[in-house]
């Protein structure tokens, strides 16, 4: 378990949700997809911190700051979502535009 | 003289402030024309002084000098080659400079009267004025590419100002046809423009008036099927241009037509100064067209040859404006083969055929200025052209009537009046050069001549008057026709009178002057010529000879007028004649026929390539169009998608050195 | 030992992760994301960072993937299934996302960070509760006292916005 490693895995796990965001075409598909995203974040900080030398509580510190806020992110994106399905009936990014292109 | 530029200045600004800004105060359009004519005319008369005052006294036989008060550097070409702008101010310059500006002047006050209640009151002027400015450019251009600029302008103005009714479709139509021939005669000028100046390296009139100029261009020129000296073509094509503009047969067609212009039009622009353009080129370049004898000769017939046509078919003609148009066409082919008449059979130059030419060009644009603005009075008087409706008019309209007799005469060549002056000098150099044949057809077309004006005089102003026996143009011929009140404007009868003045007393104060002064820009040795004494009278008879045949053919008190004047029973070959030869029919079947059918169909072709052309490149643009517009889709996943792409481009490409 | 274990907690995490971007029925995905998170939250474990693991689960799977559950069960019914996206838009994700993997590893290559085999240098207490206390209410420079109060304001925020949002409308 190598810095590099976790760092890999980080970095793997962030385009996994790039790669969700950009094809879910369930509006709460993409969240989740954002939330990997996220997560992928967190390990990288805390990854640094834990193999690095130096003042290394702020990445836990960080980390637990990217939780609270991912959680009220997801508050109002899920309640946002609920909204929308009252008035339309359906989650389907690509029913759900008003500019057609 | 180094303002001398204002001269056209004046006009300039006449046409500009007038044209833009006054076009709902024609009155004050017209005031304004006026008052910069007189000063352009100011202007021009103590700049002739002044060149009489540095150039008048020197000796006869050194070449004559020109004066360039003004010069600019345009455009520069290539190295030495360059265009300039600048005023180049010969003897023949400053004699145009006098004669437009007093002519402009003139026709300017007559005008008011003239066109007086028509709606284009204040356009009229300013296209005048625009005139004005572009005839001074053009007679004081100093090189040949200013002079076909300003060519071109006179022609654009000519076409507004024959155009100016633009409601009749008549006017139109001559409007039209005058500057497509006279364009497609300049086409051959500006190739000619184009090859002298290959050949001589410049455009300058002082540099190719010089003996180096003709060496640089007497180089032989392959053609394929012959070869000819550079010399020969490039003055060939050059005169071609005056050959259009100063409407020399074939290319004379669009003259008469021009007639449907306003009369003030008729006798500004073609009588006295447009067109002996065309004159006035040759003469200009006279030096080199002394070096190319073949161009002289061609000079020489087409001159006289368009003289005598002329002539001939005005005879025939009943509406006066037709009259004095082939009148002034015949006048021009007297002014053209006198400087043809310039090259002697064993190779000298005879300088007499310019300085007649150059003077013929003075006194003609005064009597036929006067001419076509009497002829204008007479027309608004009885409101026909026709000299059907005309007859008697002396007693109504007597100022008129002498002037226009002063004309006549002074036109027929009877002396002293300016006119005989000048045609005496003509016929002189056509004798001394030894073509006798072109002698006798300028001695024939003379009497011609006295013919034609007196058969327009006398039935115009003698007899009875036939003026209310015409139906009115809404043809009520139910009700007595009330008298027409025949009268004469002051407005016009002024500017008619004043030119009475150099009608008559032109010839023998200019003579002297235009046979000292009036000489072509190169050194010629003087010659002992015959100079026949029988000349001046043999000249004068023909004249007189003319005006009485006339006479007892319609002047004489039991002359059968109305005899005279039908058409319909003519025998063939007068009404031949009388339809100018059918080549205005000839010309319209060459264009209908042969342009429209087979050019035309190539250039429609061509057409069709160049619109589909640009509609593929409209449907290019409305396909990025539709790429763009897919960008702006409202789909969130393509947002994240191009987010990411744009932050993988800054990655990979966001430290180009830019 | 330690090896061994990480590789599978990554696979794990991995594995979940690819399961809830590409499951068919949504409820399938909020099931691999909690399986990924768990794993998350075990790595965190293995990172010495112990407070962070708890928290994981606490907020993430307890809080934020239930609300997720929650909201899907709120909006489809049993059985309905997620539409796929068009082939085109898989493959230019792939492609997009495959390369941003790619420049992430050519970045890291170049710094020899993934040559160093060291385990571990920081010290174990690095992430211990009363460490991260004592920094969470520290008002100096290096402390984060002021952000610590701003979230819980945002913590009020969201709630309040939260309910708002979701209101039924009054007819």
């Amino acid at each position: 378990m190598t810095l590099g490693l976790c760092l890999g895995l980080a970095f793997a796990l962030f385009s996994i949700g790039a790669y969700g965001a950009m094809t879910r075409r369930h509006i709460v598909g993409m969240l989740i997809a954002v939330e990997i995203m996220l997560n992928a974040a967190n390990i990288n900080f805390v990854a640094f911190s834990h193999f690095r030398a130096g003042d290394n509580t702020a990445g836990p510190i960080f980390t637990a700051f990217v939780i609270a806020v991912a959680a009220c992110e997801m508050a109002v994106a899920l309640a946002i979502v609920i909204s929308m399905y009252r008035r339309h009936k359906n989650l389907d990014i690509d029913k759900l535009r008003d500019l057609h292109g | 003289m180094d303002k001398a530029y204002l001269i056209m200045l004046f006009p300039l600004l006449s046409f500009v402030v007038g044209g833009i800004f006054l076009n709902k105060k024609p009155k004050v359009a017209a005031g304004l024309s006026i008052v910069m004519a007189a000063l352009s005319l100011g202007t021009a008369l103590m700049v002739a002084f002044q060149w009489y005052g540095v150039v008048g006294h020197l000796p006869a036989g050194e070449a004559q000098k020109a004066i360039v008060p003004w010069s600019m550097n345009w455009l520069p070409l290539a190295g030495d080659f360059k265009i300039g702008l600048s005023m180049y101010l010969d003897p023949i310059s400053v004699m145009m400079l006098v004669v437009v500006t007093v002519i402009a002047l003139l026709v300017n006050i007559y005008s008011v009267g003239y066109m007086r209640g028509d709606e284009g009151f204040g356009r009229f002027f300013a296209e005048l004025s625009l005139f004005a400015f572009s005839m001074l450019g053009l007679v004081v251009a100093g090189n040949l590419f200013q002079m076909y600029i300003f060519w071109e302008l006179v022609g654009v103005s000519s076409y507004l100002l024959i155009g100016f009714w633009y409601h009749k479709p008549s006017a139109v139509a001559a409007s039209k046809k005058a500057f497509i021939i006279t364009r497609f005669a300049d086409s051959f000028f500006l190739l000619g423009l184009v090859m002298v100046s290959y050949f001589t390296g410049t455009f300058e009139f002082s540099f190719l008036n010089s003996a180096e100029a003709v060496a640089k261009l007497n180089v032989p020129v392959n053609l394929g099927f012959f070869s000819a000296s550079a010399l020969t073509i490039g003055t060939l094509l050059i005169f071609t241009g005056g050959w259009g503009k100063s409407a020399m047969f074939p290319m004379h067609v669009w003259l008469p037509d021009a007639m449907e212009g306003p009369t003030p039009v008729s006798s500004i622009i073609h009588s006295a100064t447009m067109v002996v353009a065309g004159v006035f080129l040759t003469a200009r370049m006279f030096p080199l067209f002394a070096a190319a004898f073949t161009t002289l000769q061609v000079v020489e017939f087409v001159g006289a040859f368009t003289a005598i046509f002329a002539a001939v078919i005005a005879c025939t003609q009943k509406d006066i404006k037709r009259i004095l148009a082939f009148s002034t066409l015949s006048q021009l082919g007297y002014m053209m083969f006198s400087l043809g008449t310039s090259a002697l059979a064993n190779g000298q130059m005879n300088e007499v055929g310019y300085s007649a030419s150059m003077f013929h060009v003075f006194s003609h644009a005064f009597f036929k200025c006067m001419l076509f603005l009497g002829a204008g009075a007479l027309i608004h008087a009885v409101h026909s052209n026709d000299l059907d409706s005309m007859g008697g008019l002396r007693k109504k309209m007597p100022f008129t009537f002498v002037s226009m007799g002063l004309a006549t005469l002074s036109i027929s060549g009877i002396p002293p009046l300016s006119g005989f002056w000048s045609k005496d000098e003509i016929l002189l150099a056509a004798w001394q050069s030894g073509s006798y044949v072109v002698f006798a057809v300028g001695l024939l077309t003379g009497g011609l001549t006295a013919f034609y004006m007196f058969r327009l005089f006398f039935l115009a102003f003698f007899g009875k008057s036939r003026a209310h026996a015409h139906h009115d143009f809404h043809g009520h011929d139910k009700h007595p026709q009330p008298e027409l009140k025949i009268h004469e404007d002051p407005w016009m009868t002024t500017p008619i009178v004043l030119l009475a003045i150099p009608t008559v007393f032109a010839g023998f104060f200019s003579k002297d002057i235009f046979e000292r002064l009036v000489k072509p820009m190169m050194a010629l040795p003087e010659l002992e010529l015959q100079h026949p004494g029988w000349l001046p009278y043999v000249a004068s008879a023909m004249g007189i000879l003319g005006m009485l045949v006339a006479f007892i053919l319609y002047a004489r008190p039991h002359a059968n007028i109305a005899k005279a004047l039908e058409t319909a029973t003519r025998p063939a070959w007068y009404k031949v004649i009388m339809n100018k030869f059918y080549f205005d029919e000839v010309y319209l079947w060459i264009t209908q026929k042969v342009i429209f059918a087979f050019v035309a169909e190539a250039m429609k072709a061509f057409d069709r390539l160049v619109d589909n052309l640009v509609d593929l490149s409209a449907s290019f643009t409305q396909l990025g169009g539709r790429a763009t517009r897919a960008l702006q889709s409202g789909l969130l996943p393509l947002y994240i998608g191009v987010t990411l792409f744009g932050i993988l481009l800054v990655r990979y490409l966001g430290n180009l050195p830019l | 030992m330690v090896d061994i274990g990480f590789y599978i907690v990554a696979f794990a995490i991995l594995a979940g992760a690819v399961w809830a971007v590409t499951a068919k029925n949504i409820l399938h995905s909020a099931m691999a994301l909690i399986g990924s998170f768990f794993g998350t939250a075990i790595l965190y474990l293995m990172l010495s960072a112990e407070f962070i693991a708890i928290a994981q689960v606490l907020v993430y799977i307890g809080g934020v993937v239930i609300f997720v559950i929650f909201t899907i069960l709120l909006t489809t019914r049993l059985g309905d299934k997620a539409e796929i996206a068009p082939g085109m838009r898989k493959l230019l994700a792939l492609a997009l996302s495959g390369t941003l993997f790619g420049t992430f590893v050519h970045a890291l290559s170049r710094t020899g960070i993934l040559m160093s085999t060291k385990t571990q240098i920081a010290d174990s207490n690095y992430a211990s509760i009363e460490r991260i206390g004592m920094r969470f209410l520290d008002p100096g420079a290096n402390g984060f006292l002021v952000p610590f109060e701003i979230i819980s304001l945002l913590l009020l925020i969201s709630v309040i916005g939260a309910i708002v949002i979701a209101r039924k409308e009054e007819v």
